[in-house]
């Protein structure tokens, strides 16, 4: 355990995204590295749940537990033709379905790997899969730990453990929508997350509305007025409704968690492009 | 109606990612159905605690239980299918003894298949589909999926899960491994013997014994599962049954959902429906907005401006959405029946809220406005 204080959660070099699925968890990733390259940083942005878009200029690692496992091996075997052999065997096949924890512990290992590289990465972001699969991203090496009481694995997973419950390296963060069922699946998430002893970074509650004015502050549409204004005024009303719901997730967030939290805004878009990534990345520069 | 999408089906099967509202469709298409007078059931997994509160499901319970609800003409049933308590039910059942049963629960294996292994919910979810439809005199088994990624993670579950329980396939290494160690593994060649030894090494013999041990403690299992292969193959590509595709109108859950459709084309299957949640309404065409007729309303300045924009806004999300919608159902093909769900004012997570997604009417798809 370190004696100095941990470095603020978005300083640190292995940064976990984690959130439930449609919540913008790939685009607070994506826009998250593009903040910290924009800040001089050295980023390499992981894929552990899938391919997702992400801002072109940087370097994407797509992490695959068997493909890890398959590095793993090649190794440890002689000859990279046997590996490729033992790999497409049945009996390794069986042994990666049977093992618990193997294929998420070899991918774990990777990123582990990869935020040693001091002189290669300033930081690796990591887009994790979809929470329930996220968490078991996380969970996973734990388990791995107690399944496998000897030998290589257990060192790795040993050392991968040391690795994400460091607060001095590692941050959890988590991303949300203001909304009732992500809400409440972040505050399970967050509630496993401290069981299993991995340090917690920031929160980011995503597409929060922001109108201006209150639905009282609204007038009602005077009679014959004409349709645009009709359509103005009850959008503006929609908008304001919706805000106040924000809102009041927002503050039962804020109740619930001590973590640092950053809104984002919702960005009304025709399509959700690099403009509208950099668009964030720029909001997380002036918030994070 | 949405009960049109489910009209002379068995089983309906809600797919699709995750965060589009497939629990809550699975949820308003069988109190659509049970309003029309059907005897109806909806299996759902995970729901939001108030959705629970509202079926019902408050307490856990292994068996399907009795909504009430107003205007129910039929009957609405209801269950929550948890997936390490739907394992130990089925190892209860089938090990031969109570000791047996002690000693297979408390192998870290059959922990992880129970727990987190691809495919093991699935698998659960279609035994206890089969079960309802050919036990419990239900018209109508509405089926709610996992998120996932892939259609094929539904269907190809069974198979996974035979995969990783099938003793046979291994017999030959893990058995006499356990039994007679190292000796044998140079029998199996010498790639495999190398790799025994390497995994030896780097896990410790333990795993392959607790391997060993439970696939032969399962092996009951194991046939009982194979031979229901043929006939729950049946039930899900029968003629009664309903793949109803879920998605929501933004630009990561539409590809989401045309990758399920190709999915579903490609496993032979097809789709009956696509449910298309929380759509912001399109207004049709409208003249632009001047600041005198606002100002006639009341609003002018900075609150003009602001409202000018936020029209503008919601038109760009509004038009933006029924593109990708249309290209979506086009997709899908013509034989598909699209249904465009307005997003509502409120989180639905009650029977009302619900009883409201009913309403929706099929045939007014893509311009609900307009």
């Amino acid at each position: 355990m370190s004696a100095n204080p941990a470095p603020s959660p978005l300083e640190r070099r292995l940064i976990f995204v984690v959130g439930k699925g449609g919540v913008g968890k790939s685009t607070v990733a994506g826009a998250l590295a593009q903040m910290l390259a924009w800040r001089g940083k050295r980023v390499l942005l992981a894929q552990a749940g899938g391919p997702a878009p992400a801002p072109r200029s940087l370097p994407l690692l797509p992490v695959d537990g068997e493909a890890a496992m398959a590095e793993y091996l090649a190794l440890n075997l002689p000859g990279r033709f046997l590996a490729r052999r033992v790999v497409r065997s049945r009996l390794y096949r069986r042994f990666v379905a049977v093992a618990p924890g193997l294929k998420e512990l070899m991918a774990v290992g990777k990123l582990a790997h990869e935020e040693r590289r001091r002189d290669t990465w300033d930081a690796v972001v990591v887009d994790c899969p979809a929470t329930g699969h996220g968490l078991e991203l996380l969970r996973m090496p734990a388990a791995a730990h107690d399944a496998f009481r000897a030998g290589r694995i257990q060192w790795e997973a040993e050392r991968v453990l040391g690795a994400l419950r460091d607060p001095a390296r590692t941050a959890v963060c988590l991303v949300t929508l203001p909304e009732e069922l992500p809400v409440r699946e972040t505050l399970d998430a967050i509630a496993e997350l401290e069981r299993l002893e991995l340090p917690l970074g920031v929160l980011f509650v995503n597409r929060v509305h922001d109108a201006p004015l209150a639905a009282e502050e609204i007038p009602a549409a005077p009679a014959g007025a004409p349709p645009e204004v009709v359509a103005a005024l009850r959008c503006a009303r929609e908008e304001a409704a919706r805000t106040a719901r924000d809102r009041a997730h927002v503050a039962r967030l804020r109740a619930a968690v001590a973590l640092p939290t950053v809104l984002l805004p919702n960005l009304y878009a025709e399509r959700f492009g690099d403009a509208e990534r950099a668009a964030l990345a720029a909001r997380l520069a002036g918030a994070a | 109606m949405l009960a049109d999408l489910v009209r002379d089906r068995r089983v309906a099967v809600c797919i699709g990612g995750g965060g589009v509202g497939k629990t809550t469709t699975a949820a308003a298409l069988g109190l659509a159905a049970a309003r029309e007078g059907r005897r109806v059931v909806v299996v759902t997994i995970d729901p939001a605690r108030r959705l629970a509160d509202a079926l019902g499901l408050d307490a856990l319970g292994d068996e399907p239980r009795r909504v009430g609800g107003p205007a129910l003409r039929g009957e609405l049933w209801a269950m929550m299918l948890e997936q390490k308590r739907a394992w130990d039910r089925l190892v209860a059942r089938h090990a031969p003894s109570d000791a047996a049963r002690a000693r297979i629960v408390a192998n870290p294996i059959y922990r992880h298949l129970s727990e987190s292994f691809a495919g093991s919910y699935e698998l659960m979810a279609i035994e206890q589909l089969c079960a309802l439809v050919e036990g419990s005199g239900f018209d109508l088994v509405v089926l709610d999926t996992p998120p996932a990624r892939h259609a094929l993670d539904f269907f190809e579950a069974p198979a996974r899960v035979l995969a990783f329980l099938d003793r046979r396939v291994v017999r030959w290494l893990l058995v006499p491994y356990a039994a007679e160690g190292r000796a044998v593994a140079s029998a199996v060649g010498r790639t495999g013997g190398r790799l025994l030894a390497l995994l030896e090494e780097a896990t410790g013999a333990e795993v392959l014994g607790h391997a060993s041990e439970l696939f032969v403690a399962l092996s009951g299992l194991f046939d009982a599962f194979a031979g229901r292969a043929a006939a729950t193959d049946a039930i899900l590509r029968g003629p009664d049954t309903a793949f109803i595709l879920v998605a929501g109108p933004d630009e990561r859950s539409v590809a989401e959902a045309e990758r399920f459709a190709a999915d579903v084309r490609a496993l032979g299957l097809r789709l009956s429906a696509l449910v298309v949640n929380r759509v912001h309404p399109q207004d049709a065409a409208l003249p632009a907005l001047d600041a005198a007729s606002l100002a006639a309303a009341g609003v002018t300045g900075a609150r003009a401006a602001w409202m000018a924009e936020n029209l503008a806004a919601h038109r760009t999300l509004a038009n933006g959405q029924a593109a990708r919608i249309a290209e979506l159902a086009r997709r899908c093909g013509r034989d598909v029946t699209v249904a465009v769900v307005p997003e509502v004012d409120d989180d639905l997570h009650d029977l009302g809220g619900i009883a409201r997604l009913c309403t929706i009417d099929p045939r007014t798809s893509l311009n609900p406005l307009g």
